[in-house]
C-alpha cells in the first residue's frame, strides 16, 4: 500500500469513528424518549437490533452469499463481540439501577481503556500502542464524565 | 458495590468487543462482519428480554415500531457499522476513545434540537474531549 493511500485509509477510519460517534449520539437522545414513554431498555433494544440488521441485510444483500466462505474462528469472535457488547449494555442498565450516575457515568466512559487493555493483550502483534494516543483516551474520557456529571 | 461490579463488567464487555470485532474483521469484509454480528446480538437480546420482560412485549403497539426502526438505523444499521469501519481502518487503541465522543455528540444534539442549556462544566468537557481527539489523530 503506498503512502498517499495509507493516509486516506487512515482519514477515513477517524471519519467513520467519529461518524459512529455521531450516530450514537442521536440513537442516546431516541434511546431516552423511547425509555421515557414507550417501553423498557431490553426490549427497546432487541427491537432496534432486529431494524438494524434487517435494514443492513436488505442494503447490503448482495454480500450474505460470501456467509458461507466465513470460517468457525470469524463466526466465533463475531458471536463474542456481539455477545460481549450485548452484555455491555445489559449492564449498564442494572448498574444505573443499583448505584448513583456519578459513580457509573466514569466507569463505564472508562471503556476505551480496557479496549487499549485487551488490545495491548491480545492485538500486539497487529496494532502499536503509544503514549500520545493513551493520553487522548484518558482526555476524552474526563472530558465526556464531565459533560455525564454536569446534567 | 453492585453497581460498580457491573459498571466494570460493561465497560470491560464493550472493551473486549472492539477487541473480538477487529480478530473477526482480519479475514471478512466489515459490511457482512456487522451483518453477521447484528444477527447474533438479535438472538442474544431477544432471548435475553423475551426470558425476563415477556410483559413488556404485550404491551406494544405498532406505532411503537418506528421509534424501534429509527433507533435501529441509527445505532446499529449506522452507528455499527461506521464503528466497526473504524475499527478495521485505524485499529480498536484510535478508534474506540473516538467513538467514546458520541456523549459529546448526544449533548450537542441536546443542545441544538431540544433547547438544552449548555454548563460551564460542559465547556470544559468538549474542551477536554476535542484536545483528546487531536492527541489521537495526531498520534503516529
Amino acid at each position: 500500500m503506498n503512502k498517499q493511500t495509507e493516509s486516506k485509509n487512515i482519514l477515513f477510519g477517524y471519519l467513520a469513528s467519529l461518524g459512529a460517534a455521531c450516530s450514537y449520539g442521536v440513537s442516546a437522545l431516541l434511546a431516552k424518549s423511547i425509555v421515557n414513554n414507550v417501553t423498557e431498555p431490553l426490549v427497546a433494544t432487541s427491537f432496534a437490533l432486529m431494524f438494524g440488521f434487517i435494514t443492513l441485510a436488505l442494503i447490503y444483500y448482495k454480500q450474505l452469499v460470501n456467509v458461507v466462505k466465513i470460517n468457525k474462528k470469524t463466526f466465533l469472535f463475531l458471536f463474542l463481540a456481539g455477545m460481549a457488547g450485548s452484555t455491555g449494555v445489559g449492564c449498564q442498565y442494572y448498574a444505573m439501577k443499583n448505584a448513583p450516575v456519578f459513580i457509573v457515568a466514569p466507569i463505564t466512559g472508562s471503556y476505551p481503556l480496557f479496549a487499549m487493555f485487551f488490545s495491548f493483550i491480545f492485538l500486539r502483534k497487529v496494532e502499536k500502542q503509544n503514549f500520545s494516543t493513551l493520553i487522548g483516551a484518558v482526555m476524552i474520557i474526563l472530558g465526556v464524565t464531565l459533560i455525564i456529571l454536569s446534567k | 458495590m453492585t453497581g460498580i461490579l457491573f459498571a466494570l463488567i460493561a465497560a470491560s464487555g464493550w472493551g473486549s468487543s472492539a477487541v473480538f470485532t477487529k480478530i473477526a474483521l482480519e479475514k471478512i469484509d466489515t459490511r457482512l462482519g456487522t451483518i453477521v454480528s447484528l444477527f447474533f446480538s438479535t438472538i442474544v437480546m431477544f432471548t435475553i428480554s423475551l426470558a425476563t420482560q415477556i410483559d413488556s412485549f404485550s404491551k406494544l403497539k405498532m406505532p411503537d415500531m418506528i421509534w424501534f426502526f429509527a433507533a435501529g438505523i441509527f445505532t446499529f444499521s449506522l452507528g455499527r457499522l461506521l464503528n466497526y469501519t473504524g475499527i478495521s481502518f485505524v485499529g480498536v487503541s484510535k478508534s474506540t476513545p473516538l467513538v467514546g465522543t458520541s456523549t459529546l455528540f448526544a449533548t450537542i444534539f441536546a443542545i441544538l434540537l431540544l433547547g438544552e442549556k449548555p454548563s460551564p462544566l460542559i465547556g470544559i468537557g468538549v474542551l477536554l474531549v476535542t484536545i483528546g481527539i487531536i492527541f489521537i489523530t495526531k498520534s503516529k
